[in-house]
């Protein structure tokens, strides 16, 4: 596969003595060239691909952006844009709202500096323009940027133009209130986070006038991050904020980046409720890039057991780390983070690096601590990072050369988003995808067409969802009073789509000469443009039902004609989470000297911090003594463990409402059943549900593990009160007569049953977006609800996101995807790839499993149904837990 | 798809809002049906009235931030057979079963609390004002200054105060430029305590003399939508004047009006305009001598006024909301309550202008503890001669606690600087003898060590004096930083002191060991 003209510059007699200096020599092509032809690796590299180096193409500047601005952008080394920044400017600069969605890397910052700082520029620095980034880092990392290139214009140009003035602003919590009322009168560009818009800028946006007066841009970084419920709820935060902007006078222009996602047009308009423009041709010069899909050997061919993935990343470690160039892994949990930092610190001599060299970095790291890495990285002073997801998003830590991912990270965007973090200009880079034991990394073995290939997911984002839109109106109705939306949900009754635009039209012209006049003067010069804003809160689908609800049920609205007035003393953004976490994180102290560790989302604080836990943070190891959960500090002990702690959580779910089925009939659904059919094949064969459900999550107790054997040296039990959580499932069930004909029967049925939940779990993120950890999954062969088995596969977020409904109308897909991974594994009863190793589903688990699998997946879909008698939630009864979900106490090791 | 819709959203309630769903219980427990007999037994709330004001919030000074909607302390804190029946009193009183927020209706309603009686007719004298803005509604109450008594004061006295006085207490120098006769004088009522564009500014009361008389301009929002030109008329009554008088205003009625005007386009006058808030010159006068910091309790201990019926400001929203809501509201105790503060404010700057004179112009004591005024005076003074003058009135007038101290450190210091070296050595013997654990010994010991040091030339007890600095330091847990600062006064002196070959001198201050 590689070029074969290559030097081999490393060979294995040299490497045994002065580590550093050979290792030095080493090259990312002679390290893929290596892991090619050298055993072991040779024949576990399953499947190579290689993107031939590209040249990079620019275009000039565009002419309507200012000279003067220009000149710095030269003096900064871009001396001529590429053609893709150039359209983004240009199409920014006639007015248009735009997406740039290029690879990570690609140049984007300066699609959205180059418009902000030339409006600053035409307006005498009056215009202002607000920045969202996903993370607290991102915007911090921004500000730096931002005021390094108005530096370099002031220095250039300041006395000109009042340049000096221009200001750059993190607004966060971390912000001091002291500083808070300067940035909200002077702060031409600020940066800060959905979070804060929402529950700190909006509600008080009297104190940002300034701000939203001359609000001419709102730039929103990486909105491929904004997806799902935590995207939809973003989406509604934007509409808030255009109200208020335009209740102001302003009419800001959306500047968008993203990752290369599937349909980036589609996505930004969802999110910003308007026409956008994309960019997506990326025109940036790209060096060679080596792909290389990684198999680890089967260790036990009995057992069809594989390799760890986590033990073959530090095997790989020895070829594909070394002080001459940066490395990165990539690992799903935070847990696997800090034991391959530990490994690698460990045997950081062998590599030929210091271990200082080394680093682990993840969200719950202080901030100072990220700094730190993040420059260390850039200056090339840290030559091994090992990451989370947190490495994903844009934080600048320059270009490395070779990534590893252990594991796929559950969607194509994180999978290039990763992939896109090496790559130096000019040079080649490569990048090794582990395959774990889990069915969907197997499945990539088989099909890497996948990766490359196949069209990449969808983004879903869905604004109008019904609670999440409420939640939002009322939030927004505390902001201004809401208008006149009863004409318009009556006038889109009567006629048609177009009709309902025009009534818009009057309404968001009226709106912006009526709103309190504030806008009076304004109303005439932008009228035009106002009038092609569709965004309108209001034409959402529901919005006057919700208002009037919003009065008359619960009371917080006071309707008065036409308008509705906020009318109750209570602050609705305090009660309206945005779902991206954020607000309830646990702390981590030392006990004793108060001082903080690190810090941790609620959700995993149940298994990652409770009594006994041991915490790691770059390889030291805590004990945790006490933990608060009430007042969310958790007080650790530093010790010196060898082993790592992984707790185990039961979960119960119980059916709160039924909404939508779809049903097949046994009489067109033929059995191939060992068992033969018995009496007339009538009633159901299997039905797929949609619902509500609320799921009881409870710690149990923990397993404490030995570093490296992984061997379970003990165990303790965890006292927490349970995790409550409503939200939406996709539920699928089965008669009681398939069941028996397929042969879902005796001592192992459960476990194979559950097998099947399990490869649906994991292969849903091929169909929706979503991680197999986004969905929960809980299996009975006897629901109390249904009597009959009953797979049960659930929203995590608190709520739902809609996940429910996704599956149930990808279902089939799932299935017939589930049937393709277990007929392609070559193991004879079962293996982890597939539906589990046969001590766990027993000898004819697998084909059990197959069994169902083609019964399910072949046939004729099932048609919609009646949800029928079973609607009416049955008694509870003491929930069937049933097994643990395979490996998902261990997932990522 | 109607009814699957109300299911879907009737999901916000299992949301987690707390206010929302215990409320709705409760309110529900409130509607009195037509044939409940205990409606109309007029002795059945009566019975009631101490249970009822027990649960009652009390009225206070606003607390921004405090997200508690007014009634719901109340409701919990009432049996729903009680609710029941106060609400059967007033012929009328419906409510809409599940009607929101607790703030709304589950106020007791009826006179039997001792509280004025919910009505269902508008206030009473409220007068339309038409702008260009739009119209909003205004009561206007004329006080005649020379005989109105508001308790034991008339509010022609603001003719006596000092305006430098005032300015002084409250540390600002423009006040010196602000005639009390001319201020306008300013107190707001709100449908809500969280702050936020969604909290509605729905009474504003003004005052301000004209000859003779004092005006007392109550501007109401009918409906929320008179809010732009009701904002315009305060706003362009406090630009005309040259300040303003408010109790707790800079941190809560200020920003109130100022964040709504800035939503309804209105220029907000607050920039520049002089601004008297009595509540910090009033709080350092009385400071640890009444039982809190409220007006109502200045305005009771310091002017005599005794209020009679008053609604808890704390109920304001409910009136509001339940007005807006034409259910049977208490509106004309929020405007009386409105009135009454308006009237205190200008007393109660009368009284603050007399403070440096401590007579009102009759020639009769001020009310209020003596000695912590010569507190607040001796903190305020002008130069250090009127701070030693008024430091040792505090001290001839018995103050005691926190303030003594801070004047005692006050003291030696002034006495210190000034070369005084014998008045500040007692002024740091007799503060050390009364305590020499408190935080405050730390900065008696080393000034105490310094004043030894250079102006004595004892370098043997300076020395001591600055362990036992450092000793209090430690105890007391200061930062790493101070203590550093402690310890190495204490070493410098302990090798100054071994290179003086000089024998130490005998005396120290003379505290004992």
């Amino acid at each position: 596969m590689m070029g074969s003209s290559h030097e081999r510059e490393g060979s294995a007699s040299v490497r045994s003595g002065g580590e550093r200096r050979a290792r030095r020599a080493q090259g990312v092509e002679a390290i893929a060239h290596r892991l090619g032809t050298e055993p072991p690796w040779k024949g576990r590299i399953v499947h190579w691909r290689e993107a031939a180096a590209r040249p990079g193409r620019t275009s000039p500047w565009p002419e309507a952006l200012d000279e003067r601005l220009v000149e710095v952008f030269k003096a900064r080394g871009i001396e001529e844009p590429y053609a893709h920044q150039s359209a983004a400017i240009e199409a920014a600069l006639r007015g248009e709202d735009v997406l740039v969605a290029t690879p990570t890397a690609s140049g984007k910052t300066v699609c959205y500096t180059a418009p902000v700082l030339q409006s600053l520029l035409e307006s005498d620095g009056a215009s202002r323009a607000l920045f969202l980034y996903p993370t607290k880092a991102l915007s911090q990392d921004q500000t730096v940027g931002l005021t390094g290139l108005v530096e370099e214009f002031v220095s250039r140009h300041g006395d000109a133009t009042g340049a000096r003035d221009w200001h750059a602003f993190t607004y966060d919590g971390d912000t001091p209130p002291s500083v808070r009322r300067t940035l909200r009168d002077r702060g031409h560009m600020v940066l800060t986070n959905p979070y804060m818009l929402h529950q700190g800028i909006l509600p008080n946006h009297a104190k940002w006038a300034e701000l939203f007066r001359d609000l001419r841009y709102v730039v929103v970084d990486e909105v491929h991050t904004l997806s799902g419920v935590f995207g939809s709820s973003v989406a509604n935060v934007l509409r808030r904020l255009m109200r208020i902007a335009r209740h102001y006078g302003a009419n800001p222009r959306f500047l968008a980046s993203s990752a290369t996602v599937a349909d980036p047009k589609g996505h930004a308009e969802r999110l910003f409720g308007r026409p956008v423009t994309v960019v997506d041709e990326d025109a940036s010069p790209a060096g060679k890039r080596i792909f290389g899909v990684y198999e680890p050997p089967v260790v036990n061919p009995v057992a069809g057991l594989r390799a760890n993935a986590l033990e073959e990343a530090r095997e790989l470690a020895r070829e594909v780390v070394g002080p001459g160039h940066q490395t990165i892994f990539f690992c799903g949990r935070r847990t696997a983070v800090e034991v391959l930092t530990r490994y690698l610190k460990e045997t950081a001599k062998q590599l030929g690096l210091k271990p200082s060299e080394i680093r682990g970095y993840r969200g719950g790291y202080l901030p100072d601590m990220r700094r730190e890495i993040e420059s260390g990285l850039k200056e090339g002073k840290v030559k091994v990072v090992v990451s989370t997801n947190a490495l994903e998003l844009g934080v600048d830590i320059g270009a490395l050369d070779v990534a590893v991912l252990v594991g796929y990270p559950g969607s194509q965007a994180s999978f290039w988003q990763r992939a896109g973090r090496v790559g130096r200009r000019g040079k080649p880079s490569l990048v090794i995808q582990i395959a774990r034991s889990e069915p969907v990394d197997q499945f990539l073995v088989h099909h890497p067409e996948f990766l490359f290939e196949a069209p990449r997911e969808r983004l879903g984002v869905d604004p109008n969802n019904l609670v999440l839109l409420s939640e939002h109106v009322k939030c927004a109705a505390f902001e201004l009073p809401f208008r006149a939306a009863a004409e318009i949900a009556e006038d889109r009754g009567a006629e048609d789509r177009a009709a309902g635009d025009r009534a818009a039209e009057d309404r968001a012209a009226d709106d912006g000469a009526a709103d309190f006049g504030a806008t009076e003067d304004r109303a005439g010069e932008d009228g035009a443009e106002v009038l092609e804003n569709e965004a309108e809160f209001e034409l959402a689908p529901h919005v006057p039902e919700i208002l009037d609800y919003l009065a008359d049920e619960s009371g917080f609205l006071h309707r008065r004609g036409e308008t509705w007035f906020w009318m109750a003393d209570a602050y609705p953004a305090q009660d309206v989470s945005l779902a991206g976490g954020d607000i309830d994180n646990v702390l981590i102290l030392e006990q004793g000297t108060e001082r903080a560790i690190g810090e941790t989302d609620r959700e995993s604080s149940i298994t990652t911090v409770h009594e006994g836990a041991i915490y790691q943070v770059q390889g030291v190891t805590w004990r945790v003594e006490r933990f608060d959960y009430k007042n969310r500090r958790a007080y650790v002990r530093e010790v010196e463990s060898d082993y790592y702690t992984d707790a185990q959580t039961d979960t119960e779910v119980r059916v709160l409402r039924l909404e939508e089925r779809s049903r097949r009939d046994r009489a067109v659904a033929r059995v191939e059943s060992p068992v033969p059919p018995e009496g007339p094949r009538e009633g159901e064969d299997y039905s797929g549900w949609r619902g509500e459900v609320h799921v009881t999550t409870v710690a149990t107790l923990y397993k404490k593990i030995r570093f490296y054997t992984r061997e379970n040296v003990g165990a303790g039990d965890i006292h927490l009160p349970p995790e409550e959580l409503d939200t939406e499932a996709f539920v699928m069930t089965l008669s009681e007569p398939t069941a028996d004909e397929l042969g879902l029967a005796g001592g192992n049925r459960g476990a194979a049953w559950r097998a099947l939940g399990e490869l649906l779990r994991r292969v849903a993120p091929l169909f929706i977006r979503c991680q197999p950890s986004d969905l929960g999954l809980s299996s009975h062969v006897k629901s109390p609800h249904f009597s009959r088995p009953t797979l049960f596969l659930y929203d995590k977020v608190q709520g739902g996101v809609g996940l429910g409904e996704l599956l149930f109308n990808a279902h089939r897909d799932l299935l017939g995807a589930a049937l393709d991974v277990v007929t392609r594994c070559s193991c004879p009863a079962g293996c982890p790839a597939c539906v589990g190793p046969t001590a766990e589903v027993g000898p004819l688990g697998k084909e059990t499993v197959e069994r169902l699998l083609k019964h399910l997946a072949g046939g004729p879909s099932p048609t919609v149904a009646d949800v029928g008698d079973l609607e009416a939630p049955a008694e509870e009864e003491p929930a069937d837990f049933g097994p643990l979900p395979r490996g998902a106490a261990t997932e990522g090791l | 798809m109607k009814d699957g819709f109300r299911s879907k959203l009737a999901r916000l309630r299992r949301e987690g809002d707390r206010l929302r769903s215990d409320a709705s219980g409760k309110t529900a427990a409130v509607v009195p049906s037509a044939e409940d007999p205990s409606a109309e037994d007029p002795s059945a709330g009566d019975r009631d009235v101490g249970a009822l004001t027990a649960g009652l919030p009390s009225a206070g000074a606003p607390t921004p931030g405090a997200p508690v909607p007014g009634a719901s302390g109340a409701a919990a804190a009432m049996p729903a057979s009680l609710k029941a029946r106060l609400g059967g009193r007033t012929p009328g009183a419906r409510r809409v079963p599940g009607s929101g927020p607790g703030s709304r209706g589950a106020a007791p309603e009826g006179g039997a609390d001792g509280l004025r009686e919910a009505s269902s007719a508008p206030p009473s004298g409220l007068e339309e004002v038409r702008r260009a803005e739009g119209s909003f509604a205004a009561r206007e109450t004329r006080v005649d200054v020379g005989r109105w008594q508001h308790g034991d004061w008339r509010l022609d006295e603001v003719d006596g105060a000092g305006t430098a006085t005032i300015a002084r207490l409250a540390r600002d120098a423009a006040l010196v430029q602000m005639p009390l006769r001319e201020a306008v004088y300013l107190d707001t009522e709100t449908s809500g305590l969280s702050g936020g564009a969604g909290v509605y500014v729905y009474m504003v009361g003004l005052g301000w003399f004209e000859g003779d008389e004092f005006v007392s301009w109550q501007g109401f929002l009918r409906e929320p939508g008179e809010e732009r030109a009701m904002l315009a008329a305060v706003a362009e009554r406090l630009r005309a004047a040259p300040g303003m008088v408010s109790f707790f205003g800079k941190s809560f009625d200020r920003h109130r009006l100022e964040d709504k005007m800035r939503i309804a386009g209105v220029t907000a006058p607050f920039d520049g305009l002089a601004h008297l808030d009595l509540y910090h010159p009033l709080r350092r006068l009385t400071q640890g001598t009444l039982p809190d910091g409220r007006l109502q309790t200045m305005e009771r201990e310091l002017l005599g006024f005794h209020r009679v019926d008053d609604l808890p400001g704390s109920l304001a929203p409910a009136a509001w909301f339940d007005f807006l809501a034409e259910r049977p509201h208490r509106l004309e105790g929020v405007f009386e309550h409105n009135h009454h503060d308006v009237l205190s404010l200008a007393a109660l700057a009368a009284y603050l202008g007399r403070a440096e004179e401590e007579t009102r112009l009759d020639g009769e004591p001020l009310a209020g503890a003596p000695s912590q005024r010569a507190v607040a005076l001796a903190e305020t003074a002008a130069d250090e001669s009127e701070e030693l003058r008024w430091i040792e009135a505090a001290f001839a007038r018995g103050a005691a606690g926190e303030p003594r101290r801070r004047l005692q450190v006050r003291q030696a210091h002034l006495h210190r600087r000034a070369g005084r070296v014998e008045a500040a050595r007692a002024a740091y013997r007799v503060a050390l003898e009364e305590g020499a654990e408190d935080r405050h010994a730390v900065e008696l010991f080393t000034g105490g060590s310094m004043l030894l040091e250079r102006q004595v030339g004892d370098l043997a007890s300076a020395h001591r004096l600055a362990e036992r600095a450092l000793e209090a330091g430690v105890r007391l847990g200061l930062t790493a930083r101070q203590q550093e600062r402690l310890r190495d006064r204490a070493r410098r002196l302990a090798s100054r002191r071994a290179a003086s070959a000089a024998p130490e001198a005998a005396q120290g201050l003379g505290e004992s060991e």
